[in-house]
């Protein structure tokens, strides 16, 4: 047999050489969000400054027992007062495509729409990167330098926090080398303690990066975790430890896209027409800071 | 009539090549900062352990263009001592923050103990613990840093204590875990080098007569 029509042979032209799945696969990434174990300050979009200052009160005070001779005044009780600013700053995020590569582009495949999509999760990663750097100001620390992560150092985590009357719920945000060690550890460990995983249904309540409790700490795992001195700087923290400040645009910029209400993030559409590049650029200003150090404890151990 | 010749093109001026992939994280620059409480006993000597205000517009305080009064101000508050990059006390040490190119948006500031390596692909994080660990001895014979103090030693080793005592505990619970019993003893090892180890100044202290807060010198038979 003879002049078959092959891919490789005559019927080479007749077949594209390759075509483009119309899905985007996506590549490795770690999405944890910390905005829901952060204390929300308020909004401050419209409100005439850039800088939140929040006062701190020490005013939990037990009554005393009055004078004994019942004519001496007893004197006035000293309240802690203090203060803590933060200051929101810009955070922003822009990608741009040139003409030619939208113009070609078929339904479906990969568009300024789809990236301006991606606008809050960008808003969310830098929150969380945020959060981390903000936690590594806390004073009190446990775990041991060049040593991996054990049960021990997260005994020692909740042991300070209840030392310190922290309340609860309280946060562990790890390294993901700390969360895998710290698991290492635990299958060491007899007796009734338990690492209880995320189910599908807290996942969707806590968010992406959690991964379940132990002692009764919820644990996240974020690759934002900072690293000093060749160790992984993580921490857990009751309510009030982290805080953030956002402002959101009140109205639409000019030339941007309004903004649901209360919304942090906005975006818009911007074209250089020479030399034809449009692109999508997202805009946020929050601050995030250590609203009470007292309330956290880092867990250093080796990266 | 001279000829105009060209540069020489090389591989770090044209290809991207030398530098962390797109992938790794911008890292902010920073300073480092120490405190009272921050130490840790490591290689049979105890050292502070700083830690980093990162210069991150938003974070902690620090305004929009990098202002850091406001960041400085309240980690002072919180008991912090900023080591600013360019104190002349650092000596060597001086400007310890280095930058890393990268590929993409961002930058990455490191300390210079870090080096980042690309093998196959991959970025590898080498640490030099020998001089992060001179780097420490420094801030304290500096002047930098404050020695420990007492409080702080005995707080430190109130730890380990509890450390040992939880794996005593689980030992005896669990006599054929060969896991905890090797932490036991490894931590109990620790135990020991920590003691062994305290710091000269503590050791010879005196003790002091505890201080006491002024106060009227009550009559006993005044109270009911």
């Amino acid at each position: 047999m003879a002049q078959e029509i092959t891919l490789t042979g005559s019927g080479a032209h007749t077949r594209s050489a390759e075509i483009y799945n119309k899905l985007l696969h996506e590549l490795l990434m770690d999405p944890t969000s910390l905005r829901a174990v952060a204390t929300n300050l308020g909004d401050i979009g419209g409100s005439g400054s850039a800088t939140l200052t929040t006062g701190t009160v020490d005013f939990d005070l037990a009554m005393a027992a009055a004078n004994a001779d019942e004519v001496t005044a007893a004197d006035n009780t000293a309240v802690t007062v203090g203060s803590v600013s933060l200051t929101v700053a810009h955070q922003i995020i822009s990608f741009g495509m040139s003409d030619l590569h939208s113009i070609v582009a078929s339904p479906g495949q990969l568009d300024l729409q789809a990236l301006a999509a991606k606008m809050a999760q960008a808003y969310e990663l830098r929150f969380t990167d945020l959060v981390c750097a903000a936690t590594d100001t806390i004073t009190a620390n446990v775990g041991t330098s060049g040593a991996d992560m054990t049960v021990d150092d997260f005994y020692a985590a909740t042991a300070t926090l209840q030392q310190a009357l922290v309340g609860g719920p309280w946060t562990a945000v790890l390294a993901p080398v700390q969360v895998t060690d710290l698991r290492t550890s635990l299958r060491s460990e007899g007796g009734a303690m338990q690492f209880m995983p995320g189910t599908a249904e807290q996942l969707a309540l806590k968010g992406p990066g959690y991964q379940g409790n132990l002692l009764g700490v919820d644990i996240f795992s974020s690759d934002s975790i900072t690293t000093s001195g060749g160790n992984r700087i993580g921490a857990m923290f009751g309510p009030g430890c982290v805080a953030y400040v956002e402002a959101s645009a009140r109205a639409a910029m000019p030339g941007s896209i309004a903004a649901p209400s209360q919304s942090p993030v906005y975006a818009e559409f911007v074209r250089a027409g020479d030399p034809g590049i449009s692109r999508v650029v997202g805009h946020a200003f929050c601050a995030v800071g250590l609203l009470e150090n007292a309330r956290g404890v880092n867990i250093t151990t080796d990266a | 009539m001279s000829a105009i010749i060209g540069q020489r093109v090389t591989e770090t001026a044209t290809s991207e090549q030398h530098k962390l992939p797109r992938n790794v994280k911008a890292r902010a620059r920073f300073w480092y900062m120490v405190h009272p409480h921050c130490w840790s006993f490591e290689s049979g000597e105890w050292l502070p352990v700083p830690s980093k205000l990162h210069l991150d517009p938003g974070c902690n305080g620090v305004t929009e263009g990098g202002g850091t009064d406001l960041a400085v101000a309240q980690v002072n508050r919180n008991g912090w001592h900023v080591v600013r990059p360019s104190d002349d006390r650092l000596g060597d040490f001086k400007w310890y923050v280095q930058e890393v190119p990268k590929q993409g948006r961002g930058r990455v500031y490191l300390s210079i103990w870090d080096e980042a390596s690309i093998v196959g692909g991959r970025v590898f994080w080498d640490h030099d613990d020998e001089g992060w660990r001179d780097f420490r001895r420094h801030l304290v014979t500096s002047g930098i840093c404050s020695p420990m103090s007492k409080q702080v030693y005995q707080l430190e080793m109130h730890k380990q204590e509890s450390r040992v005592e939880r794996l005593e505990g689980s030992a005896a619970t669990a006599p054929h875990n060969q896991v905890v019993a090797g932490r036991l003893v490894r931590e109990r090892a620790r135990l020991d080098a920590m003691v062994a180890a305290m710091p000269a100044h503590l050791s010879d202290e005196k003790p002091k007569a505890r201080r006491k807060v002024k106060g009227k010198r009550m009559q006993e038979e005044a109270s009911p």
